[in-house]
């Protein structure tokens, strides 16, 4: 009882740097600290526990809002295990023939209905330590299926019965292309509460990377509001570099969404001492497309050519580029030119949303 | 023997061919013949292991002839088609791809037991890739990709495959293209794959889908990336070739990676060997781009490639290309620094000329006069006498004629002959120097100069020298000479553009010559070779005085008025109606003058930047002041005359009388005076009327001494007396028609027009307007006013200050330099081109020597005075300005160069009268300030003889005579002096008279 009270309370320790850890992340990062769901009304499952000895036993298992408490059938009382703290115990989902069926099941609607049967009590359970459960590849089957029959709201759902700082990345990955969908979908305030929680609960190692990737999709389609709260925490990460170029994205998107905030980003991304190719393009970029803004459009031009020369063929801040580089030589009312720009955006980003927008302005004109 | 057949089978089976070969061979002649064929073909083929594992190549010769053998000695045997198999592999081996093809395809389309198709397949599309058979290998790219086992493989096929279709000028759809070239595949780091890529791009922009060509090459890997992605690839295939090595069993595999390190190791060489890689195929984007007219895009990949690539072997194109956008897109910080580069490298020889004729019109365009002027300097300096060296010279010099820095410019131009008047550069540098010097009349200077360009030749300065020599023998009063020369100057020229600047000076010569009827003939061509309205005005302005000089007055003003009426808006028409209102003067129309004034006030008044309406502008109020004046005075004259008919009698009867009264009434008007001087009906009316007055007067008093003498006295009977002079009919009838003239003039006058404006123009606080009217009404005033502090503040004040006209900052700047010359100084310095060629430059040269007299700085007064000198010879300010000089010598000591000065006054007939007398004044006083007395004297003298009408002039000669005299002991003299002082009239008055009276009394 003592060393169950001891390894309570250094896991309690170690829990609390960790929640200090990310509460500093999201204060830099300017969002809400995440609040993960309460599972004290959760009902207990039935689960296979298997302890370090090699015993084996199917108990009912907690979830809880530090761990996981599993009722000991002949009246030991209750183990109680923090997240995270898994090194003892192995905790799996009986393959039972259900399930197996399920997992099986040719037709992915089908498949996501049976599975959810399955699995959404064991949802809260997506906490527990990786390599400890198969409960992790088994959700993520079911995700599969929800992403197979592209029902987004239901991924949504699965996203909000999770502790999303304890999911493991292989599952969260998932959340990302989901939060996009949902905007794609017109589901905003889901999307953005969803993206706002991701932000907050990962840690910015990982959520910097899988952020940028979801923040250049959301960009490519014009979703620039979400593209912005997602650029916005990126800028507070510790890579220069890579916040020196999302404090220039900011810059545009407020640009875009007309906040007023541009020349704050600006100078803040001018501060950090950085000039690779890359950065040097999009902040070009960014200043064609304040100098169009303003009504310069020569001035723009110079800067947007500046960039485009700099910047990757396929980059997603190019597609901005050449939008404005369009947008400008028909200012200059420079037809043909901007229409050379047009086919180069339709073979460099055939399904963009920046070339679907000016091909339409275009065929509407 | 079957032992022997074991251990040959068992060496077979473990592939160790060369070591069964001898056993092999001696086994031969042993074994049943049904067996040769077998041991013939291993024996064949023990020959390609010898090669792969000695690297022997006759061993590979060996194993050709063997199996070509074998497949004659057995051609029905199972093994033959592996024979031809191993025949095409040692083609291949051999890079005979030809023969190699030969042998595979057969094979692959006829599939036989025991051999891979894929294999062969393999080998047939990396034959057609080497030899960059891209067409020909496209059913065998297309099966490949059909075919492959992994995604690497598929890429590579598929590459192979839109690469061949693409030179067919088949293009896939962008998404399939995007996805190939976003892959990682090691395809997209061969160099002929890349190359290939960029030939599809070259044949694209060809055929003008610029676009995609776009696309293909920006996809092109760089030079960077593929000796990169090639190093790491070769590291890889060596540890697989390692791996392998000696194995027996897994020598295919030996084969294949050794094979494709080989390939690679290849690859990278052939990418080290071409350093141009990179930099061509980012021309190949730019030329895109600039195909495309985006020339910003291209810009930018120019000069990026300028820095990343300044040792490349078309470094000098790069950059020349660079710098040619960037003066395309009129971007000249980019452009000076590019030019400043690529004339900076003494390898760059191809476009120099090209660069430094485009950046000078960049620095003309740009006004960065110092700029071209070092450009200039430092190109001379390394590339004296080549094309571009006489273009820069070229807008060198026409910048400083430009900027009226003549100096500036025969200084430069005296430096470059000296320098490099012995390279092709002379030519011009000769010119130039010409035209410096003919405008600092240096006439010979000039000559000589135009007579060395001339001398070169049929060059381009030639026509231009021609006539500028004529100019300049002009100057130099061979007038006929001078004539000849603009003559021939049009004869080999007519359709030259000075020609009709050459009809005005001809027109200007022949006049001088005294044929004004031929002057008038060369006048009138200017306007039909010439679009300029200043130039036809000049003409127009000549034509008109001759015409007036020959009394055909009318057709003067007739032509003026045309002039005006044509081009009504253009203020060109200004010095015409000028000059249209001095005529009406001279002809006693004072009020269709300042009629003819009035129209074009109105019209330009509010242009404040036309500066020649400051000018007109003072005309119109000193005229409208003087008709007002007139009418007064004309009024009070009749009033009188009716007052006082005895007057009026002597002005009709007495004409010295009559001279002197007019004389000192210059305000009566014009026709009163010509009535009373010419207009006979009206003197003899006035005449019969005072005939008749003094007959009727003489029959009274004789009637009255009758009646008087009669016996008894009688009543006189008398006539009645003449009606008063007042009621005299001619003098109504003048009165009448004076009457009727001032009506037609406005009520209003030119002063309360003029406040009614300032009144509007405050309102609309429209400060350029309210200095114009307030600087003409200042002007007007004799002495001029001064402006108030709130328009001397506006010098402060940068943004109003340049919104001015210069007749108003003039105005101001003559107050501010009473405590402040030397912000003047600066100003009148910052802004000398303004005022270059305007009504007010002489305004301004004035202005800036005053100031810098007040400054305290003498030497530069002399200097800016000088300037003025210059370039208004003629004008009186001259004359004020050369006194003006030589008072100051004096004052530092200068005594003779203040009497050479001094005494170039004396030289001009038309300063006769005051001007030469101040001038004798100041000469008198330099030789007193050196004590040459008696020098002094001859001078104070001169004036004391000969400028009786001068007073002023007069008493101050008596006066500083008798003070030299007194300084040379003259005692006698100087009472003689003052004894003729005393008899000559007219000079009680005088401020001198007070000065002697004071000495002697």
């Amino acid at each position: 009882m003592l060393a169950k009270i001891q390894s309570l309370i250094t896991l309690s320790s170690i829990s609390a740097l960790l929640a200090s850890s990310v509460c500093s992340q999201l204060a830099a990062a300017d969002s809400k600290p995440y609040i993960a769901p309460d599972f004290t009304k959760t009902k207990p499952v039935k689960l296979e526990v298997r302890q370090q000895g090699g015993r084996t036993g199917q108990y009912l298992v907690y979830a809880t809002n530090e761990g996981v408490e599993i009722e000991m059938i002949q009246g030991g009382g209750r183990v109680i295990l923090q997240w995270g703290h898994m090194d003892q115990f192995q905790i799996y989902m009986p393959m039972t023939k259900r399930m197996e069926d399920a997992l099986a099941h040719p037709l992915a609607s089908e498949r996501k209905r049976l599975l959810k049967l399955e699995l959404d009590p064991v949802l809260p359970m997506s906490s527990l330590e990786e390599g400890t459960t198969n409960i992790h590849n088994l959700i993520e089957a079911y995700i599969e299926a929800v992403v197979d029959v592209e029902d987004w709201l239901e991924g949504y759902e699965i996203s909000q019965k999770m502790a999303l700082d304890r999911t493991p990345v292989t599952i969260i990955q998932n959340f990302y292309s989901i939060a996009v969908n949902l905007f794609v979908a017109g589901e905003h305030k889901k999307a953005l509460n969803l993206l706002d929680q991701l932000v907050a609960a990962r840690p910015a190692s990982e959520s910097g990377k899988e952020s940028l990737i979801v923040a250049q999709s959301l960009l490519s389609l014009r979703l620039f509001e979400p593209s912005y709260s997602l650029y916005r925490a990126i800028a507070s990460s510790g890579d220069e570099t890579q916040a020196k170029e999302a404090l220039y994205i900011c810059a545009y998107l407020s640009m875009e969404l007309g906040n007023g905030e541009s020349a704050q980003y600006l100078k803040k991304a001018q501060a950090i001492p950085d000039e690779s190719n890359a950065t040097l393009g999009t902040s070009e970029i960014v200043l064609g497309v304040q100098a169009f803004q303003q009504g310069d459009s020569a001035l723009a031009l110079k800067h947007l050519g500046h960039g485009l020369a700099l910047v990757k063929p396929t980059s997603h801040i190019r597609q901005i580029g050449l939008h404005y580089n369009f947008l400008s030589y028909e200012n200059l009312e420079n037809e043909e030119i901007s229409t050379s720009i047009l086919d180069e955006m339709k073979l460099f980003f055939p399904d963009g949303a920046f070339t679907a927008k000016l091909t339409t302005q275009t065929e509407t004109l | 023997m079957q032992s022997r057949v074991k251990r040959a089978t068992d060496l077979i089976h473990a592939k160790q061919l060369v070591k069964a070969r001898p056993l092999l061979v001696q086994l031969r002649p042993e074994v049943d013949p049904a067996m040769h064929a077998n041991l013939d073909f291993y024996i064949a083929l023990s020959y390609v292991f010898e090669y792969y594992e000695k690297n022997n190549s006759s061993a590979l010769d060996t194993g050709l002839e063997k199996f070509q053998g074998f497949v004659k000695s057995y051609p029905k045997d199972s093994l033959v088609p592996l024979a031809r198999y191993n025949i095409a592999d040692i083609h291949a081996i051999k890079k005979d791809f030809k023969k190699a093809l030969q042998g595979y395809i057969p094979l692959y389309k006829n599939p036989e037991p025991g051999i891979d198709r894929k294999d062969i397949l393999k080998k047939i599309v990396l034959i057609y890739v080497s030899e960059e058979q891209w067409e020909a290998g496209m059913p065998y790219f297309e099966a490949s990709m059909r075919i492959a086992e992994d995604s690497t493989d598929r890429a590579t096929s598929a590459a192979y495959l839109l690469i061949a279709q693409a030179k067919q000028g088949i293009v896939t759809d962008s998404r399939q293209l995007l996805q190939f070239f976003t892959s990682p595949a090691p395809v997209f780091y061969t160099p002929r794959f890349n190359a290939a890529l960029m030939e599809v791009g070259d044949q694209l922009k060809t055929e003008g889908d610029l676009p995609t060509a776009s696309l293909f090459y920006q996809f092109v890997r760089s030079y960077e990336s593929l000796e990169l992605g090639l190093t790491n690839h070769i590291a890889n295939l060596k540890e697989r070739v390692a791996k392998f090595e000696g194995n027996v069993v897994l020598r295919n595999f030996y084969i294949d990676a050794k094979t494709e390190l080989d390939n690679a190791t290849a690859d990278l060489a052939a990418v080290k060997a071409t350093k141009n890689y990179t930099p061509l195929l980012h021309w190949r984007i730019a030329g895109v781009y600039l195909d495309m007219e985006r020339d910003w895009e291209a810009f930018w990949r120019f000069r990026k490639m300028v820095d990343k690539y300044p040792d490349h072997e078309y470094a000098e194109s790069i950059l020349f290309s660079a710098f040619s956008l960037g003066h395309k897109l009129d971007q000249y910080d980019i452009a000076e620094e590019l030019s400043k580069r690529y004339l900076s490298n003494p390898n760059f020889r191809t476009y120099r000329a090209t660069v430094a004729d485009s950046m000078s019109s960049m620095y003309l365009e740009y006004e960065k006069y110092e700029e071209l002027y070092a450009m200039t300097r430092e190109y001379l300096s390394h590339s004296a006498g080549d094309a571009a060296s006489a273009l820069l010279l070229f807008k060198h010099g026409m910048a400083r004629l430009r900027r009226f820095e003549n100096p500036e410019l025969i200084n430069d131009f005296q430096t470059f002959n000296t320098k490099y008047g012995e390279t092709n550069s002379a030519v011009v540098i000769r010119y130039f120097l010409g035209l410096g010097l003919l405008i600092e009349e240096d006439h010979q200077g000039a000559l000589d100069n135009f007579e060395l360009v001339l001398a070169e030749g049929d060059t381009r300065y030639k026509p231009d020298a021609s006539f500028r020599k004529a100019l300049a023998v002009m100057g130099l009063d061979r007038i006929p000479e001078a004539r000849d020369l603009v003559v021939e100057f049009i004869e080999n020229y007519p359709d030259n553009p000075l020609r009709a600047q050459a009809e005005l000076i001809l027109g200007n010569l022949v006049d001088l010559l005294g044929d004004a009827n031929k002057a008038l003939g060369h006048y009138y061509l200017v306007e039909q070779y010439s679009d300029d309205l200043e130039l036809n005005a000049s003409a127009e302005l000549k034509i008109s005085r001759i015409l007036v000089d020959q009394n055909e007055i009318d057709t003067a003003i007739g032509r003026l008025r045309s002039f005006i009426d044509t081009h009504v808006e253009d203020a060109a028409t200004i010095p015409i109606v000028a000059a249209l209102a001095d005529i009406y003067k001279d002809l006693e129309k004072p009020r269709v003058a300042l009629e003819t004034i009035k129209e074009p006030i109105i019209r330009f008044f509010t242009l404040t930047e036309i500066d020649k309406l400051d000018t007109l502008l003072l005309n119109y109020i000193t005229k409208d002041r003087a008709v007002r004046e007139m009418e007064v005075a004309t009024e009070a004259f009749f009033q009188e005359i009716t007052d006082s008919p005895d007057l009026f009698r002597d002005l009709v009867i007495d004409r010295a009388k009559q001279y002197r009264y007019f004389k000192e009434h210059s305000s009566v008007d014009g026709l009163v005076r010509d009535y009373f001087l010419e207009n006979e009906d009206f003197r003899n009316a006035v005449k019969a009327y005072f005939k008749e007055v003094d007959q009727i007067q003489a029959a009274n008093e004789t009637a009255k001494e009758e009646a008087a003498n009669s016996q008894p006295p009688t009543q006189p009977k008398l006539l009645e007396p003449m009606h008063p002079v007042g009621e005299l009919a001619v003098l109504i009838d003048l009165r009448k028609q004076v009457a009727e003239l001032n009506a037609s003039m406005p009520k209003q006058t030119a002063d309360d027009w003029l406040k009614s404006q300032l009144a509007e123009a405050r309102a609309a606080n429209n400060i350029p307007l309210e200095l114009r009217i307030q600087t003409a009404l200042a002007k007007a005033e004799d002495p001029e006013s001064a402006p108030n502090h709130r328009m001397v503040q506006l010098f402060d004040d940068p943004e109003q200050w340049s919104e001015l006209g210069l007749a108003p900052k003039l105005w101001i700047l003559r107050k501010v330099a009473e405590l402040d010359p030397a912000r003047v100084i600066e100003e009148l310095e910052i802004s000398r081109v303004d005022y270059m060629n305007t009504d007010f430059e002489l305004e301004r040269h004035l202005l800036r020597a005053k100031a810098y007299k007040q400054a305290e700085q003498p030497e530069s007064a002399i200097e800016a005075y000088q300037v003025l000198i210059k370039r208004f010879a003629q004008a009186n300010e001259s004359g004020e300005a050369m006194i003006a000089i030589g008072r100051m010598q004096i004052e530092l000591g200068n005594y003779q160069a203040a009497r050479d000065q001094l005494e170039t006054i004396l030289h001009r007939n038309d300063w006769r009268g005051q001007m030469h007398g101040d001038a004798l004044l100041w000469i008198g006083r330099a030789y007193v300030a050196e004590e040459k007395y008696p020098e002094a004297h001859g001078f104070f003298e001169r004036i004391m003889l000969g400028y009786p009408g001068f007073p002023e002039l007069l008493a101050q000669g008596y006066y500083e005579d008798i003070q030299v005299l007194k300084k040379m002991g003259d005692t006698a003299s100087v009472q003689t002096v003052y004894e003729a002082f005393k008899l000559t009239p007219g000079l009680e008055d005088t401020d001198a008279a007070k000065l002697i009276r004071k000495e002697f009394e």
